[in-house]
């Protein structure tokens, strides 16, 4: 296993800065909403856990057609990688939308189309999970995981525009929203601000960890070459 | 008039869950890394043994 390349420490140290920025922001720059008090600043880590949820799930099926063209193993480990850490993103965004819409909706849970088509996006790619550790032979697991992430990625158009075609209590953040929307609200330059900055971060920190993650992938992929020489 | 809403337990909670996530996964990360490097240390220590081992067979048979 090469050494670690100087382009991932200076992206490991730029997240950290970022990340350590973005917090700043939220706890102390961006002002409390008046109606709403503090949850309403979950907010900001809790979209910019969506974006990069997605992100990490469109970095799949963009691999998944490049594996499916080159067969090259590399574009398997970017795959995986991508579907790994979307998966803990929108882990968080689900679950901390859920305690946001305790306090503003008064409940924990609903099924709403926003809510609805996220877990089964979350479900869709747990799934991915499931089938590559149910198959041991590595090429066909490549292929299959492929396949599976070009035809998962359907959740993760149908999610993100979820809120702008069905009616639903979930807000819309940029662009028109539905007037049924609860938990609405206009937001000041500084928490524009704040919600541009989380963004980026976990922009970073996503990158950062896909990096890490790709190179474990290697490192797991050399490892069972060394077991099958031995073995032979 | 009315100030905002008292939600502090639920803002505490969803960071709880941002950061706590954060750290299992990163946690993960470093722990995988761990296992991996040792195993392939390891591997790769048995590889050399037996390389030499074989070398060893090899002269041995020339000899006799």
């Amino acid at each position: 296993m090469a050494s670690k390349p100087r382009l991932l420490t200076v992206l490991d140290i730029v997240t950290a800065l970022l990340m350590a920025a973005a917090i700043y922001m939220v706890f102390i720059f961006a002002p409390m909403e008046r109606v709403m008090g503090a949850v309403q600043k979950v907010f900001y880590f809790h979209v910019a856990a969506g974006w990069a949820g997605m992100l990490g799930f469109f970095v799949a099926f963009v691999a998944g057609i490049v594996y499916l063209i080159t067969k090259q193993s590399r574009w398997d480990r970017v795959e995986l990688a991508g579907v790994e850490i979307g998966l803990v993103f929108m882990f968080i965004c689900i679950v901390t939308g859920s305690i946001w819409a305790r306090p503003i909706w008064n409940t924990w849970w609903t099924w709403d189309p926003r809510l609805t088509t996220a877990t089964i996006m979350e479900l869709a790619y747990a799934a991915y999970m499931m089938l590559r550790s149910g198959i041991e032979d590595p090429e066909r697991r490549a292929r299959f995981g492929a396949v599976y992430s070009i035809v998962a990625f359907i959740s993760v158009p149908l999610t993100f525009f979820s809120i702008r075609i069905f009616r639903t209590i979930h807000p819309v953040v940029i662009g028109s929203n539905d007037p049924t929307a609860q938990g609405t609200f206009n937001m000041t330059p500084a928490m524009g601000q704040t919600f541009a900055f989380s963004l980026i971060a976990f922009s970073f920190l996503f990158a950062a960890l896909l990096w890490h993650r790709i190179r474990l992938g290697k490192l797991q992929e050399d490892v069972e070459r060394l077991k099958l020489q031995l073995q032979s | 008039m009315e100030g905002p809403a008292e939600t502090t337990a639920y803002f505490i909670a969803g960071y709880t869950v941002i950061f706590g996530t954060l750290i299992v996964y990163l946690t993960s990360l470093v722990m995988r890394f761990r296992r991996l490097h040792q195993d392939k240390a390891l591997l790769t220590d048995l590889q050399s043994d037996e390389e030499k081992a074989s070398l060893q067979e090899e002269s041995l048979g020339t000899l006799s």
